[in-house]
């Protein structure tokens, strides 16, 4: 033994309290065990998330909540407050991932990446013809190449690691911001006092403001604006839509989408999204996109995923032409309803169904 | 701008023609002559499945697709770019490309790529087919003083002048050209007076065209316009400055994927395997963990030995500081059957230094005294303060230290017994180097057999804001 070194305790490590707390903790958790078991079980293969998907999830989901903490750490000096650490295991613990919401967009987002990532790039049939957004930025109408240009900084700046923290829409992020402040308190336990609390609500409201201010400079919004600048008529709809896709622009091509179907993107994007994409084809149909057009943007998207069925794709786009108009508008006038509205008459039905 | 050269590489094109039934009309030589070593005939079904399924998709979709395909020839596989479209009722085919497929290549990982680049660059740019820039590093614009913004959507020369290499060329056209990837492209960022040196590689359309640029800019240290010279690096790290950071970026995300992968192949959580391939995954976890300590390690020893390095003095508690690096190590310390006996949580030692730092020198400590003692064994952690020191006292059971051997295990890369397994022979030395910056040092004492004992001291603050009383002290 090292000279000096203080002798060790003699015992046992722990007492017959700890035992019994032990024996109910054990109990608690096979309980909990089975309920998981029973709800993953519950769960059919067609529904069920596969893995790559999922850890990009829970990446996004710690990358997010890591930012936050970060934001608001500074803001109330950690050596302070002993205690506060990481707030994911607590905020999972407290039911994080039940907030439908957060995980339906975070689900999108992780969806619409791994597309992107599919698509293939695609030369342009002139070498020296730039892309699409090449050309917008140094369009003769300011409103355009501006637009063109803050697109493709968004773009550049959501791909560095710091973008995480406004990534979320506004609501999500501000909820998530109360949430993780309450878990930061939570941590510091009965040593903080209401100065924490106070500190950490102005930390919040700092944050919110930020976010707010830069949520014009998300992607989403900054492709929203050049959508509306491009303003395609009807007939030049496809083309754009068709660039936007082969140059990789996802954004751009939600927002023309959602633009011209006068819905909202994230309604746009979850019609993108579905790998079936019958309502895809309909909006489409509707909004007069040439049958070729449709059938090249099923083939582009179904060599992004290959969970896309081409031959089906093409069974369904020879029925459009055979669509009755009505009921197409039909479809589209619903995706025009607001989006709570549509929750809301959802959450409805599913009690009523139950 | 630079005038870009075709860059449809001369392919010899083979065309044919279909019928609505998917049946060969007719087909230039070479593809017919492939179709018939494949058992076809004009008048049948094409044999070459790849080639069929995408003619029947350019008929059902009633468009002009494209795909490349793998078609097999006797005992070869040849690549072939395939262009189907709907043609008088039937379907027109152009097959080009026919190459024939090496044994084995190297897998065009764009997300390798682009580690390796991120490896090379400070910052990273990627063009579309014409050179156009579609991305840049947010980073770079605050580096030199532009604003990104502005750069965008512009010719690749708009922001950078390129210069010619000794033999008078421009390694970026030569790349453009060939289709290759291209190092060492020498450029003033425009307006800056500031080099960099571009690297970049292409990427491909499914058709094998170039569809642009995905590439890095390293800064040229110290080097203006009219000083060609590079800067050698700065005297005594060895390293190039900025490179443990870039090692740690490349490195960082593969080795921590390759752990959490082997761990969950170890752990068996997705099915069943065989025992022993679950103790392979171990050992890549166990070798994955060994190298992302390894470069955390070398990515600390460029920035202690820098000459500017500085550490936070801010007041810390010394005692929690070192619960937390006990608990952080308690399941390690579980799995090898070691108690750790820390500091009591009313234990209080307040001192001068930085929180991270300090932290970093006991995980070291604790995670060394762990290392080298026999299972059912403890580690001891005292607090004790004297001569306006705060110290930490981290002591094993282990098999101690001789004599000669104390001052040799805080130089670098020194490990007192190769044998042992773990350690990068850095983990003392830097944690030395980080006591003295904060103004305190790292001692041992120790003697073979008896143990290990090192004492990590910190100035003690000297006139402490007095922490409230624990409760129910008098």
């Amino acid at each position: 033994m090292a000279q000096g070194a203080p002798e060790p305790r003699g015992g046992p490590a722990i007492d017959a309290q700890d035992l019994l707390a032990r024996a109910a903790a054990a109990a608690a958790h096979e309980r909990a065990l089975g309920a998981a078991t029973a709800r993953d079980l519950a769960i059919p293969e067609s529904l069920r998330l596969d893995e790559r998907t999922r850890t990009a999830m829970l990446i996004a989901l710690e990358q997010i909540v890591g930012s936050i903490e970060a934001g608001l750490r500074r803001a109330v000096v950690p050596e302070g407050f002993p205690g506060i650490g990481p707030t994911l295991p607590l905020l999972h613990a407290a039911g994080l991932a039940a907030d439908r919401a957060l995980v339906d967009e975070l689900l999108a987002r992780i969806r619409i990446d791994q597309l992107a990532a599919g698509l293939p790039h695609r030369a342009a049939e002139h070498p020296a013809r730039p892309s699409l957004l090449g050309r917008l930025a140094e369009h003769p109408a300011p409103e355009l190449s501006e637009a063109a240009r803050a697109l493709l900084l968004a773009e550049s700046r959501a791909r560095s690691p710091e973008a995480g923290r406004w990534r979320l829409p506004l609501t999500l992020h501000r909820r998530l911001l109360w949430w993780v402040a309450s878990a930061m308190r939570e941590q510091a336990g009965s040593l903080a006092g209401v100065a924490l609390d106070e500190a950490l609500c102005a930390a919040v409201s700092a944050e919110s403001a930020l976010a707010a201010r830069c949520a014009q400079e998300q992607v989403e919004a900054v492709a929203l604006r050049l959508a509306a600048a491009i303003a395609p008529e009807p007939h030049e709809r496809a083309r754009v839509l068709l660039e936007a896709l082969r140059d990789r622009h996802l954004a751009l091509f939600l927002a023309v989408l959602a633009q011209a179907a006068g819905i909202a993107f994230a309604d746009a994007r979850a019609l993108l999204l579905d790998p079936g994409a019958e309502r895809l084809l309909i909006v489409l149909h509707t909004l007069d996109v040439p049958r070729e057009a449709i059938a090249e943007l099923c083939f582009l998207l179904s060599d992004a995923d290959p969970r896309r069925d081409l031959a089906a794709l093409a069974d369904a786009i020879d029925m459009l032409a055979g669509l009755d108009v009505a009921k197409a508008r039909e479809l589209l006038a619903e995706l025009r309803l607001p989006p709570d509205y549509r929750e809301a008459r959802a959450a409805l039905r599913g009690v009523r169904a139950r | 701008m630079i005038a870009i050269p075709s860059l449809d590489p001369v392919v010899p094109l083979a065309v044919a023609r279909l019928d609505a039934g998917g049946r060969l009309i007719d087909a230039e030589p070479r593809l017919r002559a492939l179709n018939d070593r494949a058992g076809g005939a004009i008048g049948e079904p094409l044999a070459l499945p790849g080639v069929a399924a995408i003619a029947q998709l350019a008929h059902r979709l009633g468009i002009a697709i494209s795909r490349s395909v793998v078609a097999a020839d006797g005992e070869e596989e040849i690549d072939l770019w395939v262009r189907a479209g709907p043609d008088r009722g039937g379907v027109r085919l152009e097959v080009s490309g026919w190459r024939t497929r090496p044994a084995w290549r190297p897998s065009g990982d764009p997300a390798r790529d682009g580690d390796f680049l991120s490896a090379a660059g400070d910052w990273l740019w990627e063009t579309d087919g014409a050179l156009r820039l579609t991305f840049l590093s947010p980073e770079a614009g605050q580096r030199h003083g532009f604003d990104i913004r502005d750069m965008l959507g512009q010719p690749l020369t708009r922001l950078f002048a390129l210069a010619q290499d000794d033999a008078g060329q421009l390694p970026i056209l030569s790349a453009v050209s060939a289709q290759a990837r291209f190092d060492g492209q020498r450029a003033e960022v425009r307006g800056t007076g500031r080099m960099v040196r571009l690297a970049a590689t292409p990427r491909h359309d499914p058709l094998g065209r170039f569809a642009g640029f995905i590439g890095a800019a390293r800064v040229l240290d110290g080097e203006g316009v009219d000083s060609p010279r590079p800067v050698p690096p700065v005297a005594g790290s060895g390293f190039p400055r900025g490179f443990g950071k870039r090692l740690e970026r490349a490195l960082r995300g593969p080795l921590a994927r390759i752990i959490a992968n082997a761990d969950a192949i170890g752990a068996q959580g997705e099915g069943p395997i065989r025992g022993d391939y679950a103790g392979y995954a171990g050992d890549i976890a166990s070798a994955g963990r060994h190298l992302l300590a390894l470069v955390e390690d070398l990515v600390d020893l460029q920035a202690i030995e820098r000459e500017d390095f500085a550490t936070m003095r801010s007041t810390i508690d010394l005692a929690d500081v070192a619960r937390r690096a006990a608990g952080l190590l308690a399941m390690r310390a579980g799995e090898a059957g070691v108690r750790i006996d820390r500091p009591g949580p009313d234990a209080v030692l307040r001192v001068r230094g930085e929180f991270r730092r300090a932290l970093q020198v006991l995980v070291n400590l604790i995670g060394n005294a762990l290392r080298y003692s026999p299972r059912g064994a403890a580690v001891w952690i005292r607090l004790e303060s004297e001569g306006g020191m705060g110290c930490v006292i981290v002591a094993d059971q282990g098999k101690g230290i001789a004599l000669d051997d104390q001052a040799r295990i805080f130089e670098k890369f020194a490990r007192v017994d190769p044998s042992e397994p773990g350690g990068s022979g850095l983990g003392l030395y830097i944690a030395r180097r980080l006591a003295r910056a904060m103004g305190g040092d790292l001692i041992v004492d120790s003697a073979p057999g008896m143990g290990a004992r090192f004492v990590l001291m910190l100035p003690l603050v000297e006139d402490p804001e007095r922490p409230p009383p624990p409760a129910g002290a008098p």
